[in-house]
């Protein structure tokens, strides 16, 4: 019998903290894990970016840590906690590594093992949907990537407005929650009217309903919000109306939230901290100013994401060698050492330990204040400044 | 410009007149024409449907002032021994008497009048039936579609299948015959003979329903709005009940209650037909009994024609409502 392990604790000032998450999906025999020792923190009053290719595992972790995670196994450890204003901290998955048969990987095992029959899972459910419940009164909401998807096509936008009123004030009656709905049409720069209340989620364009889904999750009055890659599908115009959107509602200091995207530029006008996700894993964390700033230290990861939303941006999508580059898929990877080594310029032009990259996963290194990246390499600014650029050669095969 | 001049009025002014009156009721009649050949195949039913419910709805409310004791019957059989208690009163039938809308019954009563009254035989309990359906199957798919995976649904399921496997009609029979032989009271046998049938039926009628709310239920728990819901702090209870239940499954509820409603009639009507100990007893008038009744190889009588009528158009009318609103609620919200 081994002893228990410390208790996590929140950090300091932060709104949520997230450690060593590990999210898994079942595939055939085996458990995939999609989110590997996940970590995160959230200041109070401050956004984080949530950044990463599409597949690295962002949105299953952000599920994870509001209680939405659907999948079997889903969620088997770590912690979160949250500490909302001066309510008592709230760790959503307390004692979750106690009631799940499954564990993370442990020395030479590749892949997240299950350990018994889980009678405790369906118990552990239910005591995690008691924690969300409370953790729904303290005020999270969440904006979904589909917002046609996730508005029901069967109710009128106003009805479900006014159970999310509700929601908020439960003691509210039909007049008030009804001014109430009005209140965050207007808002979210919507008509705020009788006609506009009575539509169907099918009678809106793209935009008017993320804008709706915007309005619902405002309407639980939540002090923390999740967007979930609020602006994809949406063309530029809408884009930058929905993103100046969400810049004055979380730009008002009072609310603390998570933004998942794939856009860098909206991440760096929204955001103070971006946490960087790299096929499953945290690659790199920290403020939003120091990160893919050629003159810090930063993950080689992080400078590339910067670099080739550079060149879309200026509508370079050729590199020096000609053809397309390879990126060499996406996906969850399951290995050892260093997950990124295969898109790694310091690695491919051997300027840090190989052996140490093929066979030690890097920790989480504290590079600067606040400020930690997944990698090997002692000074990673000079390294890439030596090496032939982040994929010029790569672009070769 | 004389002002009398715009009152006078030439001679051939007035057929002009009736000419533009012509015109305008020739357009007028178009206009209804096109109209009626653009309504869709959904609408004509919907009307139809609902033109049939009125008229049962009319017929039940209409029943209630027709007291068949008092309605003077048009045969010289004496009215003391009630509906038909003998074989030999068959063969006095149907001759149609003059000034009745439809002629008289064997019983020398108006067919109108009785096809009226005939209404209370199944009006009551067919809704009866239906709300005993509705609320179990509702209750039972519910359960089953929400807590997937667990004991619960598989129990569940386990006793839709058993009610399914037995066939309804005989179902309805063997138990109402069951039932039945306990009572010794006969006086009080007509009233719960038609009870235990709704009753019956209901339940028989449980498993069609509670699988398809079963299915809706177990489609939605992986829709991404109910995730949302869940997100936004809605309760189990809330969502389960009118987010899947009151907004998603309407169109399944409102049309099975009018699927119901026909197979109750279908099912009161045959069973009376077979006779006494099966459905209807003989002394309360039902489409079924007024079938019955009328002797062999007759056909194109008002006697066979209008409750034969009646029975179909009835169930027509109620499948194809419930068919309209079903698909009405569909397509009007996606």
């Amino acid at each position: 019998m081994t002893s228990a392990p410390p208790k996590p604790v929140a950090e300091p000032g932060a709104i949520l903290t997230a450690r060593d998450v590990w999210v898994g999906v079942q595939v055939g025999k085996i458990i995939k894990p999609i989110v590997q020792g996940g970590r995160l923190t959230v200041p109070q009053g401050g956004i984080l970016g949530l950044v990463g290719e599409s597949g690295s595992g962002k949105t299953q972790f952000v599920r994870a840590m509001m209680g939405l995670s659907s999948l079997e196994p889903g969620v088997f450890s770590g912690s979160a906690i949250y500490k909302i204003g001066d309510q008592p901290e709230v760790n959503v998955l307390d004692e979750v590594e106690a009631y799940t048969p499954f564990r993370p990987p442990e020395g030479d095992e590749l892949f997240p093992q299950r350990m018994r029959i889980g009678f405790g899972w369906p118990l552990w459910r239910r005591r995690f949907r008691k924690r969300l419940d409370l953790l729904r009164r303290l005020g999270v909401g969440f904006i979904f990537q589909n917002p046609t998807g996730a508005l029901n096509p069967f109710l009128r936008i106003g009805t479900q407005l006014q159970e999310a009123v509700l929601v908020a004030r439960p003691n509210a009656n039909r007049k008030e929650s009804e001014e109430g709905a009005l209140h965050w049409l207007d808002q979210v720069h919507l008509k705020a009217d009788q006609h506009t209340l009575g539509l169907y989620p099918h009678e809106l364009s793209g935009g008017m309903a993320q804008r709706v889904m915007i309005a619902l999750a405002l309407a639980c009055e939540p002090k923390f919000i999740v967007a979930d890659e609020p602006t994809t599908g949406l063309d530029s115009h809408i884009r930058l109306e929905i993103v100046g959107l969400l810049n004055r509602i979380m730009g008002q200091g009072a609310l603390s939230g998570i933004v998942i995207s794939h856009d860098l530029p909206m991440v760096a006008r929204l955001c103070d901290r971006l946490t960087v996700m790299y096929r499953g894993r945290v690659v790199e964390e920290g403020p939003i100013e120091a990160l893919g700033d050629p003159e810090s230290d930063s993950h080689p990861y992080t400078r590339e994401l910067k670099e080739r939303a550079e060149a879309l941006a200026r509508g370079r999508q050729k590199h020096s060698k000609g053809g397309v580059e390879k990126t060499g898929g996406t996906g969850v990877v399951v290995g050892k050492g260093c997950i990124y080594r295969s898109r790694c310029a310091i690695y491919r032009d051997g300027l840090v330990d190989k052996e140490r990259c093929n066979t030690i996963q890097p920790e989480m290194n504290l590079i600067a204040d606040e400020h930690r990246a997944a990698c090997h390499c002692e000074d990673i600014s000079d390294a890439l400044k030596q090496s032939g650029g982040l994929f010029g050669e790569a672009a070769s095969g | 410009m004389d002002p009398n001049n715009l009152i006078h009025r030439d001679p051939g002014e007035e057929s002009e007149d009736a000419t533009l009156a012509g015109k305008i009721a020739q357009g007028a009649l178009k206009d209804i024409i096109t109209t009626i050949l653009r309504w869709r195949h959904a609408d004509i039913r919907l009307i139809f449907g609902t033109i049939v419910l009125l008229l049962l709805v009319g017929f039940r409310i209409a029943a209630i002032f027709i007291d068949v004791d008092t309605l003077e019957t048009h045969l010289d059989v004496g009215r003391s021994s009630g509906f038909s208690t003998g074989g030999g009163f068959q063969t006095t039938n149907c001759r149609p008497v003059e000034g009745l809308l439809l002629g008289n019954d064997r019983n020398g009563y108006s067919l109108t009048a009785t096809l009226v009254e005939a209404t209370q035989a199944f009006f009551l309990p067919a809704l009866l039936s239906c709300g005993i359906a509705l609320f179990f199957g509702t209750l039972l798919g519910a359960i089953a579609g929400y807590f997937r995976g667990g004991l619960l649904e598989s129990s569940t399921k386990l006793l839709l299948t058993v009610i399914a496997s037995y066939p309804r009609l005989i179902l309805v029979i063997v138990a109402v015959g069951f039932f039945v032989a306990y009572l010794h009271d006969p006086g009080r046998a007509v009233g719960m003979r038609l009870f235990l049938m709704a009753m019956m039926l209901g339940v028989a009628y449980v498993p069609v329903l509670a699988l398809a709310i079963y299915q809706k239920v177990g489609a939605f728990q992986r829709e991404q709005f109910i995730e949302a819901a869940r997100a936004h702090g809605l309760s189990d209870v809330r969502i389960l009940g009118y987010h899947i239940l009151w907004a998603n499954c309407m169109p399944v509820l409102a049309r099975h209650f009018f699927y119901l409603f026909g197979y109750f009639i279908l099912v009161e009507t045959s069973l009376s037909y077979l006779g006494p100990e099966y459905g209807v007893p003989g002394s309360i008038p039902s489409w079924g009994n007024l079938l019955a009744g009328c002797s062999k190889g007759e056909l194109f009588s008002a006697a066979v024609m209008a409750p034969s009528v009646a029975i179909v158009g009835s169930i027509l009318g109620l499948t194809f409502l419930g068919d309209a609103i079903g698909e009405r609620f569909e397509r009007g919200r996606t």
